[in-house]
């Protein structure tokens, strides 16, 4: 773990600070919350879109940082070589939830559940998702959908 | 033969082992390709090394990972060596006479095809700082060492060299040739005699002495998929070395002289070789005669991309660190067996 902190100090700090921001724009200024947050979506769709389609082998780098190992065995026997399809489905997961979040209109249940079920599923990354990046980001989510709620309330 | 082959295959079931299997630990798979492996005792600790990239030979640039146990069941990560634009590999440990700890291994700088192979040495006192990997000088450009032997004040090598073609700058990796190579540092290598006259294909050798100083050599051959190999002898001071073919392939090979004055090799072995006609490549341990037999003594759980196993004999048990991919993709795995039932074995023969 030490080597990693050392060979990827910049990028995530650089990550922690970004989800940081993301995560106080969504509680102060929800709309620039909710642009950054589509921003982000649409990045990981330009990632994904190298990744799956491009280099597959750079999966593989996400492997290694896992702490989990049962998510190690998925990523280097079924994302790997299946990076395709699978690739496939994240770039267009990212698609939507990167327009769902552009939008001026509130965000659809739909597209708050997937960021949150998405950020959930790459937390055990550990330092490959920028831990704990992802779970800053969920408390975003979590104010956009309590905006939300009270907009439908009011 | 080819039909031989095809119906060994079919009669039996795929994947067992009739030698006898001594049971192993996975103790690392961070990476998608963890191979290349050694081991050594280093003031009371194993050490661990082997290198991590993302496949056996393109790819990301390798590192080379060295773990360190106490008792051989618990490892943790000590040191991370990297180069670079380089990648590294197998990576082999020595202890310098003064006591100083060393890696010896092969950098390559591959951008699609290989421009130049070259070995580094790094140093260490602790096993947990190293200096950066350096290329070795008095060995001729494009050259590699795959182990590295101290006997008295020197340590031995036989570096496999290649030029460069002028046009392309592309490493000539299919015209290659041997020679040995004696240093008393490390660092700086002078030769030994006069280069061997053997086949453009040779890759891994290895040098080992007996007590009484004689030199025991093997060298692969045959390029990735190597089903022949050479071994030699020679006497000190080891510029005359007889050179015979041997009537096994050689991958990742190494040798150990046990106790009981008998030579110890444990090799990757091909299906073709292999008396039960499996269709993976297994790592396996035989007893290896002076005179180029050999007799099976036990294999390893292994399958495909497998072998490269660090030895280390300590309070009468064989340590073994190797790698293989018969859980996935290619791992550390780490087993220990009794010298005691390496004798029996050698006694009894095949199971």
């Amino acid at each position: 773990m030490l080597d990693q902190i050392q060979q990827y100090l910049i990028p995530w700090s650089a990550g922690i600070m970004i989800s940081l921001l993301v995560t106080v724009l969504c509680m102060r200024k929800p709309l620039y919350g909710r642009r950054l947050l589509a921003i982000l979506f649409l990045l990981g769709m330009l990632a994904n879109v190298y990744l799956a389609w491009i280099y597959p082998r750079d999966y593989l780098v996400f492997g290694q940082f896992t702490f989990l190992d049962s998510y190690r065995r998925f990523i280097y026997l079924i994302l790997f070589r299946q990076a395709y399809w699978m690739g496939g489905l994240l770039i267009l997961a990212h698609a939507y939830l990167a327009f769902s979040y552009w939008r001026n209109e509130a965000v659809p249940t739909p597209a708050i559940i997937g960021a949150a079920l998405f950020l959930l599923l790459i937390t055990p990354l550990g330092f490959g998702a920028a831990f704990p990046a992802p779970l800053i980001l969920l408390f975003g989510i979590f104010y956009l959908y309590k905006n939300n709620v009270e907009r439908a309330e009011a | 033969m080819t039909l031989l082959l095809v119906a060994c295959q079919e009669e039996r079931p795929p994947f067992s082992y009739p030698l006898r299997t001594i049971s192993s630990e996975k103790i690392w798979d961070r990476a998608f390709h963890n191979a290349f492996v050694d081991l050594i005792e280093f003031r009371g600790q194993l050490l661990c090394t082997f290198r991590e990239g993302d496949g056996h030979v393109t790819g990301k640039k390798g590192k080379i990972r060295v773990l360190s146990s106490s008792d051989g069941e618990k490892w943790k990560p000590l040191a991370l060596l990297r180069k670079k634009g380089i990648d590294l590999r197998n990576g082999k440990f020595s202890i310098r006479p003064d006591g100083t700890l060393m890696l010896t291994g092969l950098g390559t700088d591959y951008r699609g095809k290989v421009y130049e192979w070259f070995t580094w040495v790094a140093y260490s006192e602790d096993g947990r700082t190293w200096t950066p990997p350096r290329r070795v000088r008095g060995i001729p450009s494009n050259n590699w060492f795959y182990d590295l032997t101290w006997q008295d004040s020197f340590a031995y090598a036989i570096p496999m060299i290649a030029g460069t073609d002028p046009l392309t700058g592309v490493v000539q990796s299919r015209q290659r040739y041997m020679a040995l190579f004696r240093t008393r540092d490390g660092m700086n290598y002078e030769q030994v005699g006069n280069p061997f006259d053997l086949s453009p294909l040779v890759g891994e050798a290895l040098v080992r002495f007996t007590p009484n100083k004689d030199m025991f050599l093997l060298i692969r051959d045959g390029g990735g998929h190597s089903v022949s190999a050479y071994y030699g002898q020679g006497r000190p001071p080891y510029d005359s070395l007889a050179i015979l073919p041997l009537d096994h392939g050689l991958g990742g090979p190494n040798l150990l002289y046990l106790p009981n004055e008998t030579w110890l090799l444990g090799t990757r072995e091909w299906p073709e070789e292999r008396p039960d006609c499996l269709n993976e490549a297994v790592t396996v341990f035989m007893q290896l005669q002076e005179d180029g037999t050999y007799r099976r003594l036990f294999v390893l759980p292994s399958e495909g991309d497998t072998a490269y196993p660090g030895l280390v004999l300590k309070d009468k048990m064989l340590h073994i660190a190797y790698y293989s991919g018969h859980e996935g993709w290619p791992s550390i795995y780490y087993s220990k067996v009794e010298v005691d039932s390496i004798y029996a074995w050698q006694e009894i023969g095949v199971q």
